[in-house]
């Protein structure tokens, strides 16, 4: 009935050979252990309000993804809708006139962004040089330079999504297992260090008392 | 020592260097990223870290005369001591900026305090040029 209880305790209290670690039963090591406690209990705050921003981080980067989405579909009907009118008017050689008119090309530079240590690529459009001969084609040019900054833009943010959200999956496995494993191992131990230290103080005191007595026994005899 | 001791000790030590390896070794000031052709910083775990020029174009815009002085980018320190959500921004630049966008009074002499949404605007504003330095304190 006591080894029952006994295992109920321990059960109820989180005290189990899985949830204490296997240390030495020295009073150095019980401040040891509470030092690292303290330093755990910080890490795992850290590591929650990095999370939370992460998150945020996230949603943000969804919603602004969504609105650029919108808007390239928007700039897609109206080069569609120019390029359409182009042709029926100038016949598809247009296209060709329309590429002897640049004369530098535009270039996207590639690069990293660190989002709070996660690296996530880049990306951005370096506007080049035309001549436009002809008034009909600046109009199409304009929305077809932007149509791709804004695929550029979505292809960034969503690659961005895609990183923040793998470091998200990271962080919240290090946060639980702060959480859930190692502070209450580290506080399951510290516990049962204590107890042990209690009783070791109670048997010490039991122990004088019976020493005592029996010496005053002594006395009383001779 | 046990393994799991081990272990443990491995995951805060390495927490705890690499909680602030987004931070730039030096910061460099608007003006000099201005006349970069590709603006970038390096941090402190060697990657080059892209700033957009538009960013750098709208805090200059925002700064007038002054804009040369700040120093990018711009960190937003969290203060564990005063609470959670609560952000602190020490640079007096840079609060001048922050208090700018989001509208609220500029105090010269205490470091500027703000709260977690407003930090998410921030963010969003200036998605390059502000960085997040995680206090343990």
């Amino acid at each position: 009935m006591i080894i029952g209880f006994w295992i109920s305790f321990c059960l109820f209290r989180g005290i189990g050979m899985s949830s204490v670690l296997r240390v030495r039963p020295t009073k150095i090591e019980l401040i040891r252990l509470k030092r690292r406690r303290e330093l755990a209990k910080k890490v795992h705050k850290i590591l929650r309000e990095r999370l939370t921003i992460l998150v945020n981080e996230f949603l943000s980067r969804v919603r602004i993804a969504y609105r650029v989405r919108l808007e390239i579909n928007n700039i897609l009907r109206d080069v569609y809708r120019d390029s359409a009118y182009l042709v029926s008017l100038y016949g598809d050689g247009v296209f060709d006139y329309f590429r002897n008119t640049v004369r530098e090309e535009s270039r996207v530079v590639i690069g990293f962004e660190n989002i709070m240590g996660v690296k996530s690529y880049t990306a951005m459009v370096r506007k080049g040089v035309f001549t436009d001969p002809m008034i009909e084609l600046t109009g199409f040019r304009e929305n077809s330079i932007k149509l791709i900054q804004k695929l550029i833009e979505l292809g960034r943010i969503e690659r961005s999504i895609i990183s923040l959200g793998e470091e998200i999956r990271r962080t919240k496995r290090r946060v639980n297992a702060l959480e859930y494993i190692f502070i209450p191992k580290l506080e399951n131990t510290i516990r049962y260090l204590s107890m042990k230290f209690e009783e070791r103080e109670r048997e010490e005191k039991a122990r004088l008392k019976r020493v005592k007595s029996m010496l005053e026994k002594k006395k009383g005899v001779t | 020592m046990s393994n799991e001791t081990d272990l443990f000790n491995k995951l805060i030590s390495v927490e705890l260097r690499l909680i602030n390896k987004h931070l730039p070794y030096k910061r460099v000031s608007l003006c000099d990223l201005l006349k970069m052709d590709i603006p970038y910083i390096v941090l402190r775990d060697g990657t080059v870290h892209l700033i957009d020029k538009e960013e750098l174009l709208y805090l200059s815009k925002l700064l007038g005369e002054e804009a040369c002085k700040l120093k990018i980018p711009i960190i937003i320190e969290t203060a564990p001591s005063i609470g959670e959500g609560v952000y602190i921004i020490r640079d007096p630049l840079a609060k001048k900026v922050i208090a700018t966008i989001l509208g609220i009074d500029y105090i010269p002499d205490k470091p500027q305090v703000i709260y977690r949404p407003q930090l998410y605007i921030i963010r969003e504003k200036l998605r390059t040029t502000t960085t997040i330095l995680f206090n343990p304190e």
